[in-house]
């Protein structure tokens, strides 16, 4: 499929690059060299320093220490414009873009046609036509970008960097937020990009698409490069080898199988709506029906309604149409406070924003979602000598490290902040659990350690509802598996009988079940 | 904005803070002192015997400082909550109208029962006022900041016309209510001084709120309102609720500062009382960094040093807004002292880098100031 | 028709020192700071005007006193909120603060006088002659009226706009306040941007001062600005990034102001018409919030 290029002439190299933040090493000793006209990817965990030597690559973030080698030459960046000055562009993972202005505008901004006294929308438009005719990329040039897919967004980007007039072009975590289709499309543009001498470093953390895409491949553990190898000459065992750094069967443990015995609803929607935004589909009549016992997993592609899903379910927004059911009683009028009262757990999908204040202690973090029942608990203490030792006790239990309930939320690292989440969340043994992208940011042995409490707390009688962007992780975790397309179930999956694979049909809508 | 952790107040770290504080507004006062030509010492002496040389002094300074401390308070939680009612200073104002209103139309009654009658009435005025604004912003998302700001012109407004039209006392010049019934008055507490009975209610306001914004499982919500709206839905905090009752308490303790005044001291509303008294209860909020005990000392700070700013105008002749001046240069450093902090540590870090020394004096002050909370 | 003139005038002489110092709000606005300090800015603006025209004796170096203060006061705005990363609330109160008890500090200190100052010494900026079109009937002798300041704002405000939507730097700008990340991915010094739009918004109020001390009347009294920073940035949020409908909506509410000033000489308690323009303003506001709430199907609770 990917034959290696002829050129072996190299055109980036990083030597002996180390980045702290604080007290944590993002990057220690990094090497690395690039070849012209090559895809090179560039593997790792989450938290591997895979991103932060990219920012030091385009000239973000200035390295501690070492050396930045463009065609031979040694290059220090001050800023990203010294970067694209030298040719080296980048695709974040989350957009750089101004919502409100259009695509056309998007890409020329900071280099932008004609004069510094005139250079106007017409002439950003007729350039970018330009560009799209020259590598054959699509966007509408005069829609304010907010209003378009994510996958156009993504292009927005790449002719952003292709206009800077890149020639190693950096894509951090592209597929991140792509159906399957739109992969495949992404991916025969890239080989495009590549056959008209663009250089592309590719980061990935799906070893899938690293085999399928990519000429050579780098893989980073713990903010170290472990290994370069030709693409042709390893295999997804290999790699994932070399990312976890032992010898890990990929499957992992085997799941308990849940006990059997006849399950009442935890926790039930019915006809549920949500209206249709820009790049999220809402929802559109949906039923789902978690049962005591059973932990459910949400399988979709971002944008397809699965966040909707997840705030209606926990009662932090409310539905257009349809009602929710706990326990058979309606609380489609209650919040999350309320809910969180009558046995309701809830990890929201997006920490900083939903689940932790970085300016409250672990303690009071821990403590926020504690509701008062009457107007005299409200002027209790908010924290007694028994709270602080059971919330330390807690702390330790879940491996949050400190586990000194004064410490400031801000001061944690990411991962621990998570731990703090599933401490809070679980602690009280929940009848529903709602888990939104648990595991993001965490090591494998924390999702581990997460995991045996969540089939703990499900064999306890809890309802879990598990939404996960990691197909595997979800297909190893969860008792069913719900697919979601377009803001509707599209299929119903058995783990023990289906493949991660098989989902993926149903997610782009390719595929339809009857249910 | 930076926000601090609520609950410890310890004395050593605040201690330091006050008083690096203090130094910091006696040289800038110095410094400004110098460049008008004045005697830092001569100025400094006036402002000794203006406010602190004997009892009927000293009582002048608490008597000044009871609103201002009720009306920090109220800048204090509702900017602790992460509301920015600027509409505080008309609020105040409107509660003067109404708690004078009260005191002269309804009685004579039983003088506790009035008295408490006044202040209920002028807290509820600034609380209408506010939770009007507090309604906008929450369920129309109308900008707090420019609608309070906004409105104070029209309150304002609202209240001198009050006082000019329909509660005019004829006999007095144009803009006056009528002085209030004696029931109505606070009783003296140091006779010849302007020191009420008050002071013991300001006492118990402080105590109640102490209790809530540093003790209970209100004030740790109230704060996490402050830090983030998203993370306290999340949790289960009703926002719009919360929203509803951090703007309209704070405009109910600007009313009741407002009421306060016309009890205890002034006896009546007119035209023009009270001007920029809700703005410096939202200075005071600042400098104090949001904690209850914190806005008790700097209003009373703050009340000594406007009225010893008026003893240096009366012996050197520098205008008493020099205070104001020098208050507000120290609040701009109070609301940037994180990002001056981290400037001073890498200047700092440049300048040491190769000698590797410790931090400097200076520098520790900031840290113990930063740990002060 | 004397009442059209007069309303016109009043409404001109009202709405001018507000669409200056707005221009300043709107670009701050759309490099992403609400910036409330307009208020304070404008006002010692009006103090450093009349104080220079009164000791160097020409209202056009006063004019241009006001505006190098007014750089320097945007600076430093800029460095308490970017360099220094204050919020931007917290110091634009303080701002406003300070600029108000300084001006009343500099007023006893320099003329010895408490509240206002104004002096037979103390000259207006000039009126631009119209020649012959001051015959024009109605609005010829209000516009007449106005001086050379009122007059350079048209040039301003159509630079204003081209700059903003057919030049390179105002679409940074629009970026700057959509997203700052896309314009630091580009490359660009955001801070320095920020700063330097601070900078220009300080000058446009400091031109605004001049405007409102020394244009319809020649005098300054503490706190003469009365709002009128706080009405622009309440239209700068109406209007959003729309140079002229800025224009119109000044106007339209210096039209109330006159409307208010007309019923004050009427049998009215004079409070009402007082409240009109801030009154006006913050319906307008209300009911451009009104419509957006009604447009967007509010999900969250």
């Amino acid at each position: 499929m990917t034959s290696a290029p002829n050129s072996t002439e190299i055109c980036v190299e990083l030597k002996g690059i180390t980045k702290r933040f604080g007290a944590v090493v993002a990057n220690e000793d990094v090497s690395l060299d690039v070849r012209s006209g090559e895809i090179h990817a560039i593997v790792g965990e989450n938290g591997a320093g895979k991103s932060t030597l990219m920012s030091i690559l385009h000239g973000m973030q200035p390295p501690d220490s070492g050396h930045i080698l463009i065609d031979g030459k040694e290059r220090i960046f001050h800023s990203a414009r010294d970067a694209i000055a030298l040719g080296i562009g980048m695709v974040h993972q989350h957009f750089m873009l101004a919502p409100s202005l259009t695509s056309a505008e998007n890409i020329v901004l900071g280099y932008e046609p004609g004069t510094p006294l005139k250079s106007n929308t017409r002439d950003a438009t007729a350039l970018v036509r330009e560009l799209f005719d020259r590598f054959d990329l699509q966007v509408p040039p005069d829609t304010p970008v907010r209003e378009l897919a994510i996958g156009a967004q993504q292009r927005v980007e790449i002719l952003k960097a292709l206009h800077r007039g890149a020639r190693i072009l950096i894509l951090d975590e592209p597929t991140a937020v792509l159906s399957p289709e739109e992969v495949e499309t992404l991916f025969s543009r890239l080989r495009n990009l590549r056959s008209s001498g663009i250089t592309i470093i590719f980061i990935s953390h799906k070893l899938r698409e690293v085999m399928a895409l990519s000429d050579r491949v780098t893989v980073m553990r713990r903010g170290k490069t472990v290994e370069t190898l030709t693409t042709s000459q390893t295999d997804q065992n290999q790699l994932a080898d070399l990312m976890v750094g032992s010898s890990v069967s990929s499957d992992g443990k085997p799941r308990p199988v849940p006990a059997s015995r006849v399950r009442e609803s935890v926790l039930r929607l019915q006809s549920v709506r949500s209206p249709t935004r820009p790049g999220n589909s809402g929802l559109k009549d949906l039923d789902l029906d978690i049962r005591s016992g059973e932990i459910v997993g949400i399988a979709a592609i971002e944008g397809n309604g699965q966040s909707d899903l997840m705030e209606i379910a926990a009662g932090v927004a409310s539905p257009s149409a349809g009602q929710v059911f706990f326990r058979g009683n309606d609380v489609t009028r209650l919040h999350v406070g309320q809910r969180r009262a009558l046995g309701l757990a809830y990890v929201p999908e997006d920490r900083h924003r939903d689940a932790i204040a970085l300016d409250s202690t672990a303690a009071e973090t821990f403590l926020s979602t504690r509701r008062p029942q009457n107007w005299i608990d409200w002027l209790r203490p908010a924290m007694s000598a028994a709270d602080k030792a059971r919330i330390a006790d807690l702390m330790q239990d879940f491996d949050v490290r400190p586990a000194d309930p004064d410490v400031l939320c801000r001061s944690m690292s990411g991962g621990n902040q998570q731990k703090l989440v599933f401490a809070r969340e679980l602690a009280d043994n929940a009848d529903c659990i709602l888990l939104g992208q648990p595991t993001r940011g965490i090591d494998i042995g924390a999702s581990r350690a997460l995991f045996e409490r969540i089939w703990r707390s499900r064999d306890k009688g809890a309802g879990v509802l598990f939404l996960s962007a990691d197909l595997d992780e979800l297909f190893s975790v969860a008792d069913r598996i719900v697919v979601m397309f377009d803001g509707r179930i599209v299929s119903e999956l058995d783990p023990q009988s289906a493949a991660p694979r098989d989902a993926s049909g149903f997610m782009t809508g390719a595929a339809h079940a009857v249910l | 904005m930076p926000s601090f952790k609520p609950v410890p107040f310890r004395l050593p770290a605040g201690l330091v803070e006050v008083l690096a504080t203090f130094g910091i507004i006696a040289v800038i006062g110095a410094i400004t002192l110098s460049i008008m030509g004045a005697s830092p010492v001569a100025a400094g002496l006036a402002a000794f015997h203006g406010t602190l040389d004997g009892t009927y002094e000293i009582a002048g300074v608490v008597a000044l400082s009871l609103p201002l401390i009720i009306v920090g308070f109220g800048a204090s939680i509702c900017f602790k909550g992460g509301y920015y009612n600027l509409g505080l200073e008309s609020q105040l104002i409107l509660g003067a109208a109404a708690g004078s209103i009260a005191g002269y139309y309804a009685g004579p009654l039983w003088s506790p029962f009035h008295i408490t009658l006044v202040l209920v009435c002028g807290g509820l005025a600034g609380a209408v006022v506010a939770a009007v604004i507090a309604w906008l912003r929450v369920h129309l998302n109308v900008d707090e900041v420019v609608s309070s700001l906004l409105s104070n012109y029209i309150v304002i407004l609202f209240a001198i016309f009050l006082a000019t039209y329909p509660f005019r006392d004829e006999s007095r010049f144009n803009g006056a209510m009528h002085r209030i019934l004696p029931s109505a008055r606070m009783p003296t507490m140091i006779s010849g001084t302007e020191l009420t009975w008050g002071v013991l209610f300001v006492v118990a306001v402080s105590l109640v709120l102490f209790w809530i914004f540093h003790r209970s499982k209100l004030g740790q919500d109230w704060a996490l309102m402050g830090r983030s709206v998203t993370v306290a839905r999340s949790a289960g905090i009703d926002v719009k609720k919360f929203g509803m009752m951090i703007m309209t308490s704070s405009g109910f303790l600007a009313g009741l500062a407002g009421a306060f005044m016309i009890s205890a001291t002034q006896h009546r509303y007119f035209a023009n009382l009270a001007l920029g008294l809700g703005f410096d209860g939202i200075l005071i909020g600042m400098i104090a960094r949001y904690r209850i005990p914190a806005v008790v000392f700097w209003a009373l700070a703050y009340s000594w040093m406007l009225l010893a700013a008026d003893g240096i105008e009366q012996e050197v002749g520098i205008p008493s807004e020099f205070a104001q001046v020098v208050i507000a240069i120290v609040i701009l450093g109070v609301a940037v002292r994180l990002g001056l902090l981290q400037w001073v540590r890498g200047w700092r870090q440049r300048w040491f880098k190769s000698s590797g020394t410790g931090s400097l004096p200076a520098m520790r002050m900031f840290s113990a100031n930063r740990e002060g909370r | 028709m004397d009442l059209i003139v007069f309303i016109t005038s009043a409404a001109l002489a009202y709405a001018i020192p507000i669409v200056y110092a707005g221009i300043g709000g709107q670009i701050s606005l759309a490099s992403g700071d609400l910036n409330i300090a307009l208020e304070g800015e404008m006002l010692f603006g009006a103090f450093v005007a009349v104080a220079a025209t009164y000791f160097l004796g020409s209202p056009w170096l006063g004019i241009l006193c006001a505006v190098i203060v007014g750089a320097a006061l945007g600076l430093l705005f800029g460095i308490l909120i970017v360099s220094l990363k204050g919020n931007v609330f917290l110091v634009g109160i303080t701002y406003n603060f300070l600029l108000a008890a300084l001006t009343v500090l500099l007023l006893g200190m320099i003329f010895g006088v408490r509240g206002s100052f104004s002096s037979p010494e103390l000259m207006g900026i000039p009126k631009l002659p119209l020649g012959t079109l001051a015959n024009i009937p109605f609005l010829g002798s209000a516009f007449s009226s106005q001086t050379y300041v009122a007059w350079l704002l048209i040039p301003v405000v159509v630079l204003w706009s081209y700059v903003l939507h057919s030049t390179p730097l105002g679409l940074r700008i629009r970026a700057l306040g959509d997203n700052q990340d896309a314009v630091r991915s580009a490359g660009l010094n955001v801070d320095r941007m920020r700063l330097g739009v601070q900078i220009v918004c300080g000058m446009l109020c400091g031109i605004a001062g001049a405007q409102l001390a020394l244009g319809a009347l020649t005098l300054f009294s503490a706190g003469m600005s009365a709002g009128r920073g706080f009405v622009a940035l309440a239209i700068v949020i109406l209007v959003g990034q729309r140079p002229w409908m800025l224009v119109l909506a000044a106007f339209a509410f210096g039209i109330t102001d006159g409307i208010g000033i007309k019923l004050q000489q009427a049998d009215v308690p004079a409070q009402f018409p007082q409240m009109l323009p801030y009154a006006v303003t913050l319906l307008a506001l209300i009911l451009v919030a009104l419509r957006g709430h009604l447009r967007t199907t509010r999900r969250s609770r």
